[in-house]
């Protein structure tokens, strides 16, 4: 996954935050996923507008961590995502 | 009707998301077996968490949806017209006296919206659409892709399969509900036609399940079993297996109609037609679990109606499950969030049972570790919610014979002997 790649959500997938922790539900492979609040932001920014990049400069000020630790994971992350068929990258 | 006799969604209650995969023919050809419980497919069965890891995680998420009462599993019926006419319905709800000023005043596509969105808003994601029958409400896409699009829910539609069109299948696509769950009432038209009153029903369920299943969208098949189709349940069994579905749900308990009329009940199978269900020998043996000890089952949670699940009618009100029928109130008059943290006489006794041992018959109750007692069912036959009712004692008798008697030659241990 490319920093400037922009990940979005894909329409179809289920998805609420509670108490910061986002269940994502894939309904057609019926995959459930609970998601730590820093991967919680990183799905609720993944809208299509956002580079990978901008996301982790958002992610680093909200939660003071290190920013390449923070894109090793963001990008291992949205693979995960793409693999599944839960995101569309462009 | 989409419904199941009582029209409880069967582990929507919070029992859900916590098994290992998606279908619901886990062990060959065998239907799960689990000691209480019937053979059955619940949401399960359905919906998987990869790993120990996000099952750990996903478990103190749940811990935080019980000690919040998130309501995260709703069910919402858009109508109670129908288009069959099954004769054991419980559903009364045309009748003048349900709903009161609101009877017969269907939800609007826009308050539809407004429940839909007041539901994301108090932390809802899984989300029932049913009715009557759903498919009957012409806006009933419109209402679906603004649930799943617009407030991103995970959808789980019933209907009893008789209007399907290629149309309608293009856009079910499109939609990606989590599961569409069909009634089939008998293995032949002559019997589920018979049940549902309608001629055709079967022919057209049977081609639903098709059309459905040719465009990848996960179905399950769930019957009443009841004396006009208990020689069919074997085969309906596997007419379920050959339609490629992802499983088959049933039910023994026939529920009185929701107005307390009994009528129904005749259709109920007998003690030795229970037990003989419960034991029969399916295709290869099913998986069979120890019956866990009485202390234990004493402190096992009971269903989260009420808590963690709810159900909001088509004239807006808002009930604890789709089986315990005592409004809460009406969301055309109050917001939803306001009715849901009410304090209200029912709202403590429900949080006062959270489990089998706060329960005063069941805190004595020999048979506590072998029931599955609905809240719904005891309110309707006794009319305390809290008490053991007829029904729920029976079966638990009858399931505690079958581990004694039957399931104990399906312990693993027995079977490596």
């Amino acid at each position: 996954m490319e920093l400037s790649s922009k990940p979005q959500r894909r329409p179809e997938i289920a998805w609420r935050v509670i108490e910061g922790e986002a269940v994502v539900v894939n309904p057609r492979s019926g995959s459930v996923f609970p998601l730590n609040p820093v991967a919680t932001r990183l799905w609720e920014l993944a809208e299509g507008k956002n580079t990978v990049e901008q996301m982790i400069a958002v992610i680093a000020e909200e939660f003071d961590a290190p920013t390449d630790v923070l894109a090793k994971d963001a990008q291992t992350f949205f693979e995960d995502l793409s693999s599944k068929a839960m995101i569309d990258v462009t | 009707m989409g419904c199941e006799s009582s029209g409880c969604t069967g582990g929507s209650c919070g029992s859900g998301e916590n098994g290992e995969t998606l279908i619901g023919f886990p062990k060959g050809d065998a239907v799960e077996w689990v000691s209480g419980k019937l053979p059955s497919v619940s949401d399960k069965d359905l919906l998987k968490i990869e790993g120990a890891a996000a099952q750990e995680h996903m478990n103190r998420i749940f811990l935080k949806i019980d000690e919040k009462k998130i309501p995260f599993w709703s069910h919402l019926d858009l109508t109670y017209h129908c288009n069959t006419d099954c004769i054991h319905c419980y559903c009364q709800h045309m009748d003048e006296s349900f709903g009161g000023k609101h009877a017969n005043k269907d939800l609007t596509t826009r308050e539809a919206f407004d429940v839909i969105d007041q539901l994301a808003e108090a932390g809802s994601l899984h989300l029932t659409l049913s009715g009557g029958e759903l498919f009957v409400r012409k806006d009933f896409f419109d209402i679906a892709f603004y649930a799943s699009r617009e407030k991103h829910f995970a959808l789980k539609l019933f209907t009893n399969g008789t209007i399907m069109t290629d149309k309608m299948v293009e856009r079910l696509v499109e939609l990606a509900p989590v599961v569409i769950e069909i009634s089939l009432q008998g293995a032949t038209a002559e019997v589920h036609d018979a049940i549902v009153n309608r001629p055709g029903s079967f022919e057209r369920v049977v081609r639903c399940v098709k059309q459905l299943r040719e465009n990848g969208i996960n179905v399950v098949l769930k019957s009443t079993i009841m004396e006009p189709n208990y020689h069919q349940v074997d085969a309906m069994e596997k007419m379920a297996k050959a339609l490629d579905t992802q499983g088959y749900r049933t039910t023994i308990e026939v529920s009185p109609k929701n107005d307390g009329d009994r009528s129904v009940m005749k259709y109920q199978i007998n003690d030795e037609q229970i037990f003989e269900y419960m034991s029969r020998d399916v295709p290869t043996p099913p998986a069979y679990d120890k019956p866990i000890p009485v202390e234990e089952a004493r402190n096992k949670q009971t269903c989260g109606t009420g808590t963690v699940a709810c159900y909001i009618s088509p004239y807006g009100d808002v009930y604890p499950c789709i089986q315990l029928l005592i409004s809460m109130g009406n969301i055309r008059e109050r917001p939803f969030k306001e009715i849901w943290e009410a304090d209200s006489e029912l709202r403590r006794k429900l949080d006062s049972i959270q489990k089998y041992g706060d329960l005063p018959d069941c805190a004595t109750c020999e048979y506590v570790q072998f029931c599955q007692r609905c809240h719904g069912l005891a309110q309707l036959e006794t009319g305390d919610l809290t008490k053991c009712y007829k029904m729920a004692i029976k079966v638990a008798k009858i399931v505690k014979k079958v581990n004694n008697e039957v399931a104990i030659k399906y312990e693993p241990d027995t079977q490596k002997n």
